[in-house]
């Protein structure tokens, strides 16, 4: 009889908690957003939707495609010619 | 400026009582779980985000992207997976104001919501067991006894939310620039404060007499209040 009644007020109180956590869910979704887009290089933001990190992690992760910096020699160059 | 007037109309109209209701739907929910802490923090959050700061956030959930890539906003993104055409939420006359008040109602339900648990909680347990006692539903518990008992709190609320709409800049000043047919009150007076000062002035003028007669309210509620103690 005990567990019953358990699983009956469970079963009674289970949309609230459904209601309740969709909606915590949903106030917090712009701002999980935001904090994702802050760890992401600019490339990856201006391409993909923050969200993508969680499916594809290989693609969007920082520092997965090697960026190539130009040549010391040719930044020295351009610094000494203007 | 008549656009500026009309759509501060709307958003008193429509982000008022939204607050109002959205604070009050989670001041009940949260009031009858074991996680009430954590659910309230969240929904307070945005409040403690800077107004700015939380029109950026905004801002890339309404992005659209119009050529062929992906949406990098989430509203479009979903839109798009269900099949349907992404939509200009920022510069779309029909859809943008709607769109600017949900950020509205997005950072001050949180505010609403504490003030009136804080009511709630206050309203005597006696009263609602002995209308359960006399089979009363849940509903009517809420509507004939919780209600009528937090009235004075929920005019508190609603007078304070309608001079914050009244007041409201930042969002549109980030999301759409009062472009697009959203300008607001405070928005007109701040684009004309170098090109036409004097116009400008008007428009403060004009927005302190608006919020007059909620002041004036206000006192003669307190004053009430006081004459019944």
């Amino acid at each position: 009889m005990k567990p019953f009644s358990r699983l009956n007020r469970f079963l009674k109180s289970l949309p609230l908690h459904v209601i309740l956590i969709t909606l915590v869910l949903l106030w917090v979704l712009p701002t999980v957003g935001l904090f994702v887009t802050s760890f992401r290089p600019r490339e990856a933001v201006r391409t993909t939707g923050w969200w993508t990190v969680f499916f594809r992690p290989n693609r969007s992760a920082p520092g997965s495609t090697p960026r190539i910096a130009p040549p010391v020699t040719a930044t020295m160059a351009k610094a000494s010619a203007a | 400026m008549v656009t500026a007037l009309r759509n501060n109309a709307l958003w008193l109209l429509l982000m008022v009582p939204g607050t109002v209701l959205v604070g009050m739907l989670f001041a009940v929910l949260s009031d009858r779980v074991r996680y009430e802490a954590l659910a309230k923090s969240i929904i307070f959050m945005p409040m403690a985000i800077s107004f700015i700061g939380a029109g950026i956030i905004w801002r890339f959930v309404y992005n659209i992207e119009t050529g062929s890539g992906g949406q990098i906003g989430i509203l479009n993104a979903i839109i798009v997976a269900l099949g349907g055409q992404p939509v200009a939420w920022l510069s779309n006359p029909i859809v943008n104001n709607y769109a600017l008040m949900v950020v509205g109602v997005w950072l001050w339900a949180g505010f609403c919501m504490t003030i009136l648990s804080a009511a709630l909680k206050s309203v005597p347990s006696e009263l609602m067991e002995a209308a359960r006692v006399d089979g009363a539903t849940e509903w009517s518990v809420f509507s004939k006894i919780t209600v009528p008992v937090i009235m004075p709190t929920i005019v508190v609320v609603t007078t304070t939310m309608v001079i914050n709409v009244l007041k409201v800049f930042d969002i549109v000043f980030v999301l759409t620039g009062g472009n697009f047919g959203t300008e607001v009150i405070a928005n007109r007076m701040f684009k004309l404060i170098v090109t036409d000062t004097g116009r400008s002035m008007a428009i403060a003028v004009i927005l302190v007499l608006l919020t007059v007669p909620i002041m004036v309210f206000n006192v003669y509620r307190f004053r009430q209040q006081e004459a019944m103690r």
